[in-house]
């Protein structure tokens, strides 16, 4: 607390893009859309020069440290962890803005009582449009012609239209769910991928990950779209790509390690599948030297279909007061971690 | 070949037709299930020369004969190029001739039409793939994909964002069925759309329409701009420097009508300067598209090779479909759908 206000602090990181540095003018904007708020809560914005902690400076910390030992609600997506509870006596929960908090776990460092919210949802409008794009752009066959555009190549493939094709998405959470709302509206057939999720609303079926090589093996597309965890890493291998057959199209919108780079590389060259379009990768920024941008029918993006420049931090804060508001009330609050599991 | 108490229809393929446009006995059968009440009422051939009529080096003495031996008796002619002159002789009971493009410039200018033939074409049946390859564009445009793309062969990773595209604008010029789709397209994804036509009147799909002459004023106030004009004397080269210059900085442009209505190397300059943000082409100039064209290696430019709107499964079914809706006016001596305006040219 501050005064009799409940505090929040904002941590950025000045190394970062943009897109997700919070400004005053954000919090501005966030106390013009809840008036009422404005003398419950005291917003700061602190910043370090850089995500990891290891390059944090002095001033960096001690700026930091300044802050948490009023906050009651920590933004942020890089801190230290240790001795949180100490440094920060109040905070009672952190809210990360990105989906993914693989970067900070394991989670033996999050004290008893104390809760892990994550942005997942914050990016959906965004990446809604972004997985659009990408369905219309395997279904066209960009990727195949962007290859003949580099060779000079006039390369007259003729598609049909997407209606009536079979998407499949493995992880069926907020991304996959959707990705299979924007599918549907295409017209498409929807088939999920997910161990806890045993039904959705935009899926005709979801299926247990032990059925995978069934549903692959009439899939025009293929979405890969689970968190990062210890069992998703690496689960789509040379294995696995090989029971899709070869008119399949496949993207990666959540994170690198879930596919198997190379193996998908031999495959496109192989002919085996029709195209690709990745938005994540096992490093990034992708190398400049990485096989990768050369892949026949592959097509880059740099870790972009989710975050939307414009909307990225009101849509954040916008949770972050929506928490507050259901903290206020006693009602549970959205987003949680489950730590367990790692999302 | 002829039956005398049916409308005789001659459908003119040839064996290098592209699947996509290719007349097969199975397309054939398809029509006649769909529209069992004409099913008694025509008599279908096809005509299939060893070439398409415009591909050089074109036709041999065999294709020649092929096709004077079957127009002579035909009724109505569905086809997209053939011999034009002395048409009255050689087809003495032609009354209607359906063309397999929506496009057909390639025939212009029309004085080869005997009087007393309907020229009817193909607006329409590219809807649904058109409204899909829209919306498609639209939303590579806004990912600036075609930026991506340049970064790509460049190994170049060039992180940036961009915001979602609901809200935007988009001037589309020329309102007409292929203006339509895409507008719709446009619709589904949450813009405004304005459309640039000589036909200001209102219709489905169009927030707003203008006449040409605000185009400038149109052009300014864009995020996104198409076009899907049809290629006539008024029509070519209309998209120049002083339109590229008037739209907006950063602005996306489509061209999925025909190459020659757009100066190329305006568009070069613009997409050069960095004045519009990227481009999506399916039409050009000469196609396809010359090896040492500098359009390959234009940054922030995405080509595709006029594919865009032909839907490879359902194209033909669809052609197929007009003709048939067609039939009955056609019987009555009715106006029908898609008649050309022979002086308008389209």
């Amino acid at each position: 607390m501050r005064g009799n206000k409940t505090h929040i602090h904002i941590e950025n990181s000045r190394s970062s893009v943009e897109v997700f540095k919070a400004n005053k003018k954000h919090v501005e904007d966030l106390f013009a859309r809840n008036a009422d708020l404005a003398d419950k809560l005291d917003i700061t914005i602190g910043s370090s020069n850089y995500d990891e902690i290891e390059r944090w400076s002095k001033e960096d910390f001690k700026e930091y440290y300044g802050y948490m030992t009023t906050a009651d609600i920590l933004v942020g997506y890089s801190f230290p962890t240790a001795d949180i509870e100490t440094y920060a006596p109040n905070l009672r929960w952190i809210h990360f803005i990105s989906s993914g908090v693989e970067h900070i776990s394991p989670f033996n460092w999050v004290p008893s009582g104390m809760t892990l919210i994550n942005n997942r949802g914050v990016h959906l409008p965004k990446s809604g449009e972004s997985f659009a794009t990408f369905l219309g752009m395997l279904n066209s066959a960009i990727p195949r012609l962007l290859t003949a555009q580099r060779n000079h190549k006039w390369d007259r493939v003729f598609t049909t239209i997407i209606a009536g094709k079979t998407l499949v998405i493995l992880g069926v959470g907020h991304q996959g769910g959707e990705m299979a709302r924007k599918a549907k509206e295409m017209g498409l057939q929807v088939i999920g991928i997910d161990p806890y999720c045993k039904e959705h609303p935009c899926c005709d079926v979801v299926v247990t990950t032990d059925k995978m090589q069934e549903v692959f093996a009439d899939a025009d597309f293929l979405a890969i779209a689970a968190p990062l965890t210890k069992e998703t890493k690496g689960i789509i291998g040379k294995e696995q790509l090989g029971w899709l057959p070869a008119k399949a199209g496949v993207m990666n919108v959540s994170r690198g390690p879930l596919l198997d780079e190379i193996a998908l590389h031999e495959k496109l060259c192989a002919g085996e599948l029709s195209g690709a379009i990745l938005d994540v990768f096992e490093t990034e920024p992708l190398q400049e030297d990485s096989l990768l941008w050369r892949t026949p029918n592959l097509i880059i993006t740099p870790h972009v279909s989710s975050d939307d420049l414009v909307n990225y931090i009101p849509l954040t804060l916008d949770l972050t007061i929506e928490n507050y508001r259901n903290e206020l009330v006693g009602k549970p609050l959205k987003n949680i971690v489950d730590t367990s599991r790692e999302f | 070949m002829k039956s005398q108490d049916k409308i005789n229809i001659m459908v003119l393929t040839a064996e290098d037709s592209l699947k996509v446009f290719r007349f097969t006995q199975d397309r054939i059968d398809a029509v006649l299930e769909r529209f069992p009440e004409h099913k008694d009422k025509v008599n279908i051939y096809t005509v299939r020369t060893s070439t398409s009529f415009e591909n050089t080096p074109g036709w041999n003495t065999n294709d020649y004969e092929l096709f004077k031996d079957g127009i002579k008796d035909a009724d109505v002619l569905i086809g997209y190029m053939f011999p034009l002159e002395d048409l009255s002789q050689t087809a003495p009971h032609l009354k209607w001739i359906h063309i397999i493009g929506a496009g057909i410039e390639h025939l212009h200018p029309l004085t080869w039409v005997p009087n007393g033939v309907t020229l009817t074409n193909n607006r329409g049946a590219h809807g649904p793939k058109t409204c899909e390859y829209a919306m498609m564009a639209l939303l590579m445009l806004a990912n600036n994909m075609p930026r991506l793309g340049t970064a790509q062969h460049r190994n170049f990773w060039d992180g940036h964002f961009v915001s979602v595209i609901k809200g935007s604008r988009v001037a589309i010029i020329g309102a007409g069925k292929q203006g339509s789709a895409v507008a719709l397209a446009a619709k589904r994804l949450g813009l405004f759309t304005i459309g640039i036509d000589i036909d200001v009147t209102p219709r489905a799909d169009f927030d707003e329409i203008y006449e040409p002459g605000k185009l400038h004023e149109v052009l300014s106030d864009s995020d996104y701009v198409a076009v899907t004009l049809p290629m006539t004397q008024e029509t070519e080269r209309s998209i120049g420097k002083m339109e590229f210059a008037a739209m907006k900085q950063g602005a996306g442009f489509f061209n999925i009508s025909r190459g020659k209505i757009v100066d190329t190397l305006a568009l070069i300059e613009s997409l050069s300067s960095g004045h519009i943000s990227g481009a999506i082409l399916d039409v050009f100039d000469a196609e396809p598209l010359p090896k040492d064209s500098p359009l390959w290696s234009t940054p922030n430019l995405i080509i595709t090779p006029h594919m865009g709107c032909d839907d490879e499964e359902n194209y033909i079914h669809r052609t197929l479909d007009i003709v048939f809706d067609n039939l009955s006016k056609f019987i009555a001596k009715a106006p029908m759908q898609n008649e050309v305006d022979k002086h308008k040219g389209y």
